[in-house]
């Protein structure tokens, strides 16, 4: 041989580069750049599909939403108005006191009233049973006395009939008046 | 010249003009083919006296005849002066005497003419040639080393007789079945002994001969033919050494051009990447922004679920107060509106059921039983009452009217 190994391959250097060196590089880049970027991409895509498919659609969002609001400004309101309409008095016999007062006050004379107590669901519920004579008028008086100005107030039950001897010409009238409070700590 | 030329060059030739050269027929048994001392020993028989002037350069087999006498083969060798330097320009990667570019130059006519048998010429304004090509194959090559005019000419085509069976010039004025062949724009054309030859143009795909470069590009073709061949390689007056220098050059910078094509296919490559993660990024972020606002939207509904469901529970607490209270007053004026002028009624009796709804009762007295059913009509037409009933109907004999009792119930505001 005239030539050895080692100089066929320092002639052919080049050669032999041209054919190592740009593999290697393609090897090294796609070892260190193109698999992370292709990584980086497929996270991106797959993302993407991820976001695609738990998209929502803008007008079922919107009117939802209306409509929830809707429903607890009704709630609310209606809360707040039946919140109104509990008994802020502060005893029984407050209560009955001022149902009296209320009875007496549409001119009609009361001659008996009975508290009576109850329990209305999670409400504590008093029923104050008053009875006595009154005028037509008065007991027309009466119910719009407490329908303008007690909302807590609520007649329930009643009887009206003519009195006898004793009622001389009025009405003879027993009404059952319901008031529905809560204790501080919420039980009924 | 420079590595940018033999680099843009896939390979350099340069024709050497006016080499001594010499055919040589040597007859070996059949089927056998001529070796390198069969040459040597051919020369220097053919050379005899001159043998030391001059020394074999390279040496190709040209044309093979078998005869029952054995393989004639006719041998082209070029013949280097002893005393000549090589003197050949640097930076080549083959010097090959013009005959052997004629000789390639006579394979592309055949190629391109398909002609197996014809005379070639080429006229130059020193020298001209002459190749016989018979059979498929180069047979012999004549320089004269004269111009292109009438001497040469005569000379030429008296060179057809070198082809076996073509001797018949007396008789046919020199024209035989041996074709001829000639350059487009070769100055010989204008001589009348070669015009009286009809001689074909050849062209071979080459512009015509410019002013600066005459009629050599059919030489630079050949030439260029010749170089490739590998039969032609032993004629190389080129040494080694310079062909290695070149190839080196040449592979250097195909290194170079294979780095930075793989360079950029690398940056293509990556580009490419850049460019589908930004679209993808670019959507990625504008999707990810309608989801914050869909989020934001969906946060704002779970919120309103939640306050709804707590207002729910607090207003569930509130059941018994759900209806506000009744207006009695309107409750008195319906049932006054729904009796005649002349009528009275006594009893009205409400009582609270366990579900809540509220049963009427009282009774009514009429003057006529006529007006009994217009009560209840005018009771159900309302909206506030239901399932009235009338009972007890009965009249009184002492005061003439009419009682009755009416029960039904009392639908809440």
């Amino acid at each position: 041989m005239e030539h050895g190994l080692p100089t066929r391959i320092w002639e052919d250097r080049w050669r032999i580069l041209a054919w190592v060196l740009p593999a290697c590089l393609l090897v090294l880049f796609a070892d260190r750049v193109a698999l992370p970027l292709a990584v980086r991409l497929r996270d991106s895509r797959s993302q993407l599909a991820s976001l695609r498919e738990n998209t929502y659609e803008p007008a079922w969002l919107d009117s939802t939403r209306d409509a929830l609001r809707k429903d607890v400004e009704a709630l609310r309101a209606f809360q707040v108005s039946r919140e109104g309409a509990l008994n802020r008095d502060s005893s029984i016999q407050a209560t009955v006191d001022r149902v009296r007062r209320l009875a007496q006050g549409s001119g009609m004379e009361v001659v008996k009233t009975t508290p009576i107590l109850a329990k209305a669901d999670s409400l504590r519920l008093l029923k104050v049973r008053i009875e006595g004579f009154s005028r037509y008028a008065g007991l027309m008086e009466l119910f719009r006395v407490l329908k303008d100005g007690h909302p807590d107030l609520f007649p329930e039950e009643m009887l009206i009939r003519q009195g006898g001897d004793r009622a001389d010409g009025r009405l003879e009238g027993q009404l059952v008046i319901h008031v529905y409070d809560r204790r501080k700590d919420g039980a009924p | 010249m420079d590595g940018a030329w033999i680099n843009k060059t896939g390979l350099v030739a340069e024709g050497l003009a006016r080499k001594p050269y010499i055919h040589l027929d040597i007859r070996t048994p059949f089927g056998e083919t001529v070796g390198e001392s069969q040459v040597q020993e051919a020369l220097a028989e053919s050379l005899g006296p001159r043998k030391d002037k001059y020394r074999l350069g390279g040496w190709h087999i040209q044309f093979v005849e078998d005869t029952n006498l054995g393989s004639n083969h006719r041998v082209f060798a070029d013949l280097i002066e002893t005393t000549a330097s090589s003197g050949g320009l640097a930076g080549m990667d083959a010097g090959l005497s013009l005959e052997l570019a004629i000789e390639a130059l006579g394979e592309l006519v055949a190629a391109e003419k398909g002609e197996q048998n014809f005379q070639l010429l080429y006229g130059g304004a020193q020298f001209c040639y002459s190749l016989l090509y018979l059979n498929g194959s180069p047979f012999h090559v004549l320089r004269v080393d004269e111009g292109a005019g009438d001497k040469a000419a005569a000379r030429l085509r008296r060179h057809r007789e070198f082809a076996p069976g073509n001797r018949d010039s007396a008789q046919t004025n020199g024209r035989s079945g041996l074709k001829t062949f000639l350059p487009e724009g070769d100055p010989l054309r204008e001589t009348a002994t070669v015009r009286d030859l009809r001689p074909d143009a050849i062209g071979l795909g080459a512009a015509d001969g410019s002013a600066e470069t005459g009629n050599a590009w059919p030489l630079h073709l050949g030439l260029a033919h010749a170089a490739r061949q590998r039969d032609f390689s032993p004629h190389n007056r080129v040494a080694a050494d310079a062909r290695r220098r070149n190839e080196g050059i040449r592979t250097r910078f195909r290194f170079f051009l294979a780095m930075g094509a793989a360079a950029v296919l690398c940056a293509l490559a990556a580009a490419v990447f850049a460019i589908a993660i930004h679209r993808s990024q670019s959507e990625l972020r504008t999707l990810k922004e309608k989801a914050s606002a869909y989020q934001a939207q969906v946060d704002s509904i779970r919120a309103l679920r939640k306050e709804r469901a707590r207002l729910e529970a607090a207003v569930g607490d509130l059941q018994p107060l759900w209806h506000g209270a009744m207006d009695w007053n309107s409750v008195l004026g319906s049932i006054a509106s729904a009796l005649p002028k002349e009528a009275g009624m006594d009893g009205l009796s409400v009582s609270r059921q366990a579900d809540g709804s509220l049963e009427l009762s009282f009774r009514a007295w009429v003057r006529d039983w006529n007006q009994v059913q217009g009560i209840q009509k005018k009771l159900s037409a309302s909206r506030r009452f239901s399932g009235v009933t009338l009972s007890e109907q009965r009249k009184d004999m002492q005061t003439g009217v009419v009682v009755f009792h009416v029960t039904g119930k009392l639908g809440r505001d």
